[in-house]
């Protein structure tokens, strides 16, 4: 491939997969994520159930269980889809 | 009325006090260090001493301080919060580094998270191209909303870095003015004033640390000042910067990036002019204290530098400070490596049953077991109490009494017994394997450049370098040791005999053979009067300033520069090729070899370092007649164990000044800050200005 002056050459590549389930990865951290602009808002909502609002961004701790509890149902999983090295009894706790 | 200079270095543990008169007497003063707020422990033992000898507070005439004030705040991410203003694109330059991995088979390294988090680094939208030339202009309205956006956030400090700075600020000095006038308390720092060097990640990162410790270092200094006026001590505060050199409390405060590893670099000018006075050309420093043990090389009676240097990023065994494991800072320093050794360093036994040594260190608080503070957790102060080493009585003139039974019980109990020895030889293997990480520092100096240990001496002090010296020297094959006098505070001392320096740099990447000689020698001039000014700005007069000038230089398409000096007078042609010629000897000396004639040489940094030589006259070295006080020796034999070749022998203890007479180890001199060891087979007598000489017997192990 030749690149000529004032071409751009921009590749984009896929993040690494994540570890754990993502409705159980600790709420401020996400915030801390959608902070930084490496999450964003639709994102922190849809994939890890975490609801943000206000200026400066906070969780809505409420809204942020009730939509992981509905995530849950939604998806119809007893537990989460990855091999856990937790105890059973630990990751089976919230539902 | 006697003039006194006073040094005050701040260790992890002890903060150290000298005073030195203008006949050479001196005092000294060890006490602990106040972590919380280390202008108290200053103040507190300047008062002591003050009080104890009658002293009145205007006979200080000059006040020389190392301080740790500023790594610690990196150290423990306890700086400001800062926010930085990048150009557009370059967000995120500060968290990519230079996609080095420290460590090339360590997969669990992490990172050290970067000194600004991502939402408060801030891009404009403007541009300025490699020559210079503005390509986007950059707006008022886009500074001011920066600023804006960032003093929202409640940052504390700002640094500023646009890309190609360092040929033409405009940039960033209208983002300063704009800050002047919408945000004039913020602490802000901009590039092209700290760093106006080339490479985006190092003139980012500099300028960042400078911003994200000025406020501490601020807080730090005018709480010292008003400490040191309630007293009535108003003279010069100056200190010392991590390149040897003195600057001033105010310069410090502006650019404190200048003092960052403050606290070891006076130790290594102390040893600098010792050995220039006693006429050795080639020695190793080497600083043991409670925390850290340091290693660095003196050759013809130059310091070894370093031109940039990683601060933080966890102490590693052996390493210089250029790992890039921590935060990199470019700024010149005296090149050392340092490893988590000193007395208070713990004693653990890992998971596979080996014996280690720190890093993690028991501080001054609570201290090593025997200190009786409630430290629970053995350390190698307390091996050396039950080595016979340390007498239990006598740790700083008998300030501190140590409780050996105690010592002895946790070696007992949670060294030897679960290695199934004595306490002794548990006691004697803690030993063995600390002088054997330190000697990785000493290496990391010396033989891992090239340089054999064999042809130095080794110069130690610190309150436990003269404790392990010898025994290190003879596994290095090392034949001379030197411990100066008032060996555990002798970092102070250093302080005593450095001069003011400042460094001064300018990026000019141009081929050697395509220069203009005129255009490098107006950007030199430049460079000079800045130094000339701020050495003016302190109160040196002309005649008590001296200039140097180096020029960083590489081949073509390399990305490191090598460094050569600059002679003094007008820049002309034959001056470039001296330069060319000095260049390729140093690649060569360097690297074992260098290009053909036909490789063209590029300048990429021009660099101007003025001194300022003080008034107050730096007195020579103490003589033997100058020694400070000797100690009472409440025990002149006492048994100590030197390991099982040997075992427990009777040992003479003896003062500093017994040595007049030379004696054969074993044999320990205690004095009030250091007890230096003389192992069986060893032998010390005492040179001229009552330097102890340790004649080693080399054997083939520790």
């Amino acid at each position: 491939m030749t690149i000529r002056r004032g071409e751009v050459f921009r590749h984009e590549v896929a993040g690494a997969g994540g570890w754990g389930d993502p409705l159980k990865r600790d709420p401020p951290m996400v915030l801390r994520d959608v902070r930084n602009e490496l999450v964003s808002l639709a994102s922190a909502r849809a994939d890890y159930g975490v609801v943000l609002a206000g200026e400066p961004l906070a969780i809505d701790e409420v809204a942020t269980c009730a939509l992981r509890e509905a995530l849950r149902r939604t998806r119809n999983w007893p537990r989460a889809p990855a091999i856990s090295w937790e105890p059973p009894s630990m990751a089976m706790a919230a539902e | 009325m006697t003039r006194y200079r006073v040094g005050v270095d701040i260790g992890g543990t002890f903060t150290d006090i000298v005073f030195l008169s203008e006949h050479g007497a001196r005092l000294t003063r060890k006490v602990s260090s106040t972590v919380d707020n280390y202008a108290t422990a200053i103040v507190g033992g300047l008062a002591e001493l003050i009080g104890e000898h009658n002293l009145g507070a205007p006979e200080i005439v000059e006040l020389l301080h190392g301080t740790t004030v500023a790594s610690n705040a990196i150290l423990e991410l306890k700086g400001a919060r800062t926010g930085l203003i990048t150009t557009k694109g370059f967000r995120d330059v500060l968290e990519i580094r230079t996609l080095r991995m420290p460590r090339l088979y360590d997969l669990s390294w992490t990172k050290p998270p970067p000194l600004v988090e991502r939402h408060l680094r801030v891009e404009v939208d403007e541009r300025i191209n490699a020559k210079g030339e503005v390509e986007r202009p950059l707006s008022e309205v886009d500074a001011a909303r920066a600023i804006e956006k960032l003093v929202g956030q409640g940052v504390e400090a700002i640094a500023v870095c646009l890309i190609h700075s360092y040929l033409n600020p405009a940039h960033e000095q209208l983002v300063k003015e704009v800050a002047a006038r919408t945000a004039p308390k913020l602490t802000l720092c901009i590039s092209a004033e700290v760093l106006p060097e080339i490479k985006e990640y190092e003139r980012t990162s500099t300028t960042v640390i400078n911003a994200y410790v000025r406020p501490i270092v601020e807080r730090y200094l005018s709480t010292l000042t008003a400490e040191l006026t309630r007293i009535e001590v108003d003279a010069p505060l100056l200190l010392m910067q991590s390149n040897g050199g003195l600057t001033t409390a105010k310069a410090a405060a502006v650019t404190p990036m200048n003092i960052i590893e403050s606290g070891p670099a006076a130790g290594v000018v102390g040893v600098q002019a010792l050995i220039r006075q006693i006429g050795i050309a080639k020695a190793i420093s080497f600083d043991m204290g409670g925390t850290t043990a340091k290693a660095s090389l003196i050759e013809n009676g130059e310091l070894s530098r370093a031109l940039e240097y990683s601060v933080g990023g966890g102490v590693m065994i052996g390493s210089r400070l250029l790992s890039g494991a921590g935060y990199t800072l470019k700024v010149p320093a005296i090149d050392l490596a340092e490893v988590g050794a000193g007395g208070g360093s713990v004693i653990w036994i890992d998971a596979g049953g080996a014996l280690q040594i720190g890093p993690q260190s028991a501080g001054a608080a609570p201290g090593p077991v025997c200190y009786d503070l409630g430290g629970a957790l053995p350390t190698l102060t307390d091996a050396n109490v039950v080595l016979g080493y340390i007498n239990p009585g006598h740790l700083v003139g008998g300030a501190l009494k140590l409780n050996a039974s105690k010592a002895r019980s946790v070696i007992a109990e949670k060294v030897a017994a679960p290695l199934g020895m004595t306490a002794e030889e548990a006691a004697w293997g803690a030993h063995l394997i600390a002088g054997s990480n330190m000697i990785r520092a000493i290496k990391a100096v010396s033989s891992e450049r090239g340089r054999d240990p064999r042809d130095y001496a080794l110069v130690a002090f610190g309150g436990n370098g003269p404790l392990f010296a010898a025994s290190m020297a003879a596994a290095l094959m090392i034949r001379r040791v030197v411990i100066p006098p008032s060996a555990g505070v002798f970092s102070s001392y250093g302080l005593l005999y450095s001069e003011v320096a400042y460094h001064f740099t300018k990026t000019r990447k141009t081929l050697l053979a395509a220069i203009d000689p005129a255009e490098i020698g107006a950007v030199v001039g430049e460079l000079e009067a800045e130094a000339r000014a701020r050495l003016a700005e302190d109160g040196f007069v002309e005649d008590r300033i001296a200039i140097e000038r180096a020029a960083a230089l590489h081949y073509q398409g390399q990305s490191f520069e090598l460094e050569v000096p600059v002679p003094g007078g007008v820049i002309d042609r034959a001056v470039l090729t001296a330069l060319d010629e000095a260049f390729g000897v140093e690649h060569e000396k360097t690297y074992g070899h260098r290009a053909g004639v036909e490789e063209p040489v590029e300048l990429v940094t021009l660099k101007v370092v003025g001194r300022g030589f003080p008034d107050v006259p730096r007195a020579a070295l103490a003589a033997k007649a100058n020694l400070p006080a000797s100690v009472i020796i409440s025990q002149p034999l006492r048994q100590a164990y030197f390991g099982s070749v040997h075992g427990w022998r009777d040992t003479d203890v003896v003062n500093r000044a017994d040595l007049d007479e030379p004696r054969r180890g074993p044999c320990i001199v205690e004095e009030y800050d250091a007890t230096c060891v003389i192992p069986p087979g060893s032998a010390a007598s005492l040179d001229h200005y009552g330097n102890i000489v340790i004649d080693v017997r080399v054997t083939a192990h520790l």
